[in-house]
């Protein structure tokens, strides 16, 4: 449980500027996307929070704790690359207590809360498999229960199911919100795609060009957009899949 | 900012010791050479016909050898890693086969072949002028071959296999997709090997001391020049201009970076096609047939008393160059590529981590002109520039000197094989470490050792099969003690025994680097560094 607010946030590759006065604020067990078309800012935004990139400007306070400057692992912030990342050589065990047995400053072995994570994220019977052997959902379960396991308060998620079908992708948003209650974290999810963003979502960012167009609830930015690019980006693509708000909702409910 | 303080305390001070450690084997010894060099030297070079000679042979030599290695190879790699031929194994170990030779010992065999008294007349009565550029060809084609298709092999083995499976479902036609995908795809390994087998043809001297005739290749007039005449400055000079293609290869792969593409999971699984299947087996024969020959000329010569005077069989020429004294030079020439390939293994690894994961651009191109110059530079003017730098020293007239001189030498390619790979692995991973407080050290013995156990293995024998047959690099270091095996190739010139007793002792060359060939294909299926990780509790 925790809070975290980015205040101001600047980043510069050489003269282009990729996040241009970012800030927002994440609340206890709060659920935000962060909403942008490709190539935005997005997952800078999300590297520079979770401390595998420095920033220019700007601050990130978590719990009222400045962390800009601290080293990533200290953060307590967990990732899910959209890629996976697993550990070619490692089993799924393996892949997903290794972090836990040999971080520099998570030492406890919690086997009770390993066994948790792998009964939820139903890789019980994966266990012994290597990454190669497993489908594209299994690995990303996977991947999402390396980054439980090692607690943290909040977790990044950048577009962690770009790659799979639309089936597997309803049920692994259905089994990250049942995370997100049952082990009492907040989520900073990246996506590009208004769907997802509007069913998850606790709040909405709408990212343009490395600035915040707007913030608010799912509700609030698709009935009261403030500008005519979150207009455009959000209600474009969504009405030409659904008919109406109802039919979103009915969505988010299920 | 304390995670970059992290980073400066651990990586800095090992990336300047290995720094510091090229430089002491790879460019001191050079720049001491290059300062012998003055611009005088170059202007007498332009004028010297027979310089001038020299150049235009060794380019007509290497352009032809290109034309005939990077296609069959090629064809030979792909049949292999993209097919379902038989005898995989075994075809393999043949295309290979040359590379457990001293490139001299060609020379050898080709005079056996078509030679004055060689088989092809004795038996066929067909006589074929092998002395000159057709005979430097043919031995260049034989001793490129293996390195390419090893080249060729592991990029095929490397490249992304899911666009396969895409192009199969969307019904592209084999060819098609051979033409535009496949191709492409390769297209920085393809230039790779090109420049490589140009490099290995514009600086070997051995087959064109033997075949060459009244040929004068630049590399032959190089080690005439230094070895013969001891003019070091002139041979510097024409060394030097040798260094043309390194920095081709340069500015090439500054405009083609490699990709990072992650690990890939799936492997390649061939489609049935037995026509294809067919095409590949006669292909593969034929070159296996051609290495096979190479090997039996050894056979006969070797196995005959005094070829070609007295044919009869005997083992006195196999027992003699495996007894006394000629048996420490054996143990000698072992001793020395094992500690080639351990020492020359840790540092490449090194190396080419830095080459592939330093954040600073400037680190990495460093790395990489330094470990790939290696490539270029003929072995002789890094043993002459040994010789200069380290005579006085307490390791020269060591065991130390030739294991120095011969990692310099080959560090480029087991380099290559290893930045490849390094650069393959997702930097992901290094976000992972970084994120959850995993050492660096930790990761390396955990995910990336392993990940790259068959490419390690693969350099390990690169390494130990090279400095059992190089002669280049050491023949101005050794002493009565420390003479490697490959070495005494040359003590039989002139003696009736010649041709017999430099087969016995290219044969016994050959078995060991066979025998370590299949050691390492053994270990490299059985897994031996996870086992031997997990027996310690590395990974649990």
């Amino acid at each position: 449980m925790s809070t975290l607010a980015v205040e101001n946030l600047h980043k510069m590759f050489g003269q282009l500027t990729v996040l241009n006065g970012i800030s927002f604020l994440v609340r206890k067990d709060e659920f935000v996307s962060i909403l942008g078309a490709s190539g935005c800012g997005k997952s800078t935004l999300l590297r520079v929070i979770a401390g595998l990139e420095s920033c220019n400007k700007g601050k990130i306070i978590k719990d009222g704790q400045d962390v800009t400057n601290v080293h990533a692992a200290e953060r307590n912030i967990g990732m899910v690359f959209q890629n996976y990342s697993l550990f070619p050589n490692m089993t799924v065990k393996q892949n997903i207590s290794y972090a836990l047995k040999y971080s520099k400053y998570k030492k406890k072995d919690d086997s009770d809360l390993v066994n948790k994570v792998i009964e939820k994220c139903e890789l019980k019977n994966e266990l012994k498999k290597y990454p190669y052997q497993l489908s594209g959902g299994q690995q990303q379960r996977t991947a999402i229960a390396r980054s439980l396991v090692m607690s943290p308060d909040i977790l990044l998620l950048d577009e962690p199911f770009s790659a799979l079908d639309a089936s597997l992708r309803h049920n692994l948003r259905k089994l990250i919100k049942q995370f997100q209650r049952e082990f009492h974290i907040s989520i900073i999810y990246v996506t590009h795609d208004q769907e997802e963003a509007f069913t998850l979502s606790d709040s909405i960012v709408i990212i343009n060009q490395g600035v915040v167009e707007q913030i608010g609830s799912p509700n609030e930015i698709y009935c009261s957009p403030c500008n005519d690019y979150v207009n455009d980006f959000t209600h474009k693509q969504l009405k030409e899949k659904y008919f109406d708000l109802g039919k979103i909702v009915q969505i988010a409910k299920a | 900012m304390r995670f970059i303080k992290f980073k400066i305390t651990t990586l800095n001070t090992l990336r300047i010791v290995i720094f510091l450690i090229l430089i002491a084997i790879i460019i001191h010894p050079l720049a001491k050479i290059i300062t012998l060099t003055s611009f005088s030297e170059y202007k007498k070079l332009l004028s010297d016909n027979e310089f001038k000679e020299s150049v235009r042979s060794s380019l007509l030599a290497t352009i032809s050898v290109v034309i005939i290695t990077v296609p069959l190879s090629f064809s030979c790699a792909y049949c292999i890693t993209r097919t379902n031929v038989k005898h995989k194994l075994f075809f393999s170990i043949f295309c290979t086969l040359p590379l457990f030779l001293p490139p001299i010992s060609f020379g050898f065999s080709l005079l056996s072949i078509f030679g004055k008294n060689g088989f092809l007349y004795s038996i066929f009565g067909i006589r074929i002028p092998l002395l000159g550029q057709v005979g430097i060809v043919f031995g260049l084609v034989l001793y490129t071959f293996p390195v390419s298709f090893l080249m060729f092999k592991n990029a095929l083995q490397k490249a992304n296999n899911s666009v396969y499976e895409s192009a199969v479902l969307l019904g592209i036609s084999s060819f098609r997709f051979f033409i535009n995908i496949t191709l492409p795809q390769l297209k920085k390994a393809i230039i790779t090997v090109i420049f490589s087998v140009i490099i290995m043809s514009l600086t070997e001297y051995g087959v064109c001391l033997i075949v060459g005739g009244k040929v004068r290749t630049l590399s032959l007039l190089i080690y005439r020049q230094v070895a013969g005449e001891l003019d070091f400055s002139t041979g510097a000079a024409m060394g030097s201009i040798l260094l043309i293609p390194l920095l081709l290869l340069f500015i090439f792969d500054i405009k083609f970076p490699s990709i990072n593409e992650g690990i890939i999971y799936k492997l390649y699984v061939a489609s049935k096609d037995k026509k294809r299947d067919a095409i590949s087996y006669i292909l593969l024969g034929s070159v296996s047939i051609i290495f096979l020959l190479v090997i039996l000329s050894f056979v006969v010569m070797c196995f005959a008393k005094k070829y070609p005077i007295d044919k009869t069989f005997s083992l006195v020429n196999i027992i003699q160059v495996l007894s006394p004294p000629y048996l420490f030079n054996y143990i000698n020439s072992v001793f020395i590529s094992l500690m080639v390939s351990l020492f020359g293994c840790l540092l490449t690894v090194a190396a080419s981590y830095f080459a592939c994961k330093s954040s600073s651009l400037i680190w990495r191109r460093i790395y990489y002109l330094l470990s790939t110059l290696p490539l270029i530079v003929p072995g002789l003017l890094f043993g002459i520039g040994y010789m200069l730098v380290y005579s006085g020293s307490f390791i020269y007239n060591t065991f130390i000197i030739l294991i120095m001189a011969n990692i310099a030498h080959f560090f480029a390619s087991p380099f290559l094989f290893s930045y490849h790979s390094f650069c393959n692995i997702s930097p992901e991973y290094e976000d992972i470490s970084c994120l959850y407080g995993i050492s660096k050290k930790r990761m390396f013995i955990d995910v990336y050792l392993p990940n790259l156990r068959s490419t390690i293995l693969d350099m390990f024998f690169c390494f130990f099969s090279n400095s059992m047959i190089t002669i280049s690099a050491v023949v101005f270091l050794y002493t009565s003690s420390t003479m490697p095996y490959s070495l005494i190739l040359n003590r039989f010139e002139g003696s009736v025994e010649y041709l017999s007793k430099s087969s016995a002792v290219s044969l016994v060359i050959l078995f060991t680097n066979l025998a370590a060939f299949i050691l390492t294909s053994y270990l490299k299926k059985q897994k031996p560094l996870e086992r031997l990780l997990r027996k310690h509790k590395v990974i649990i």
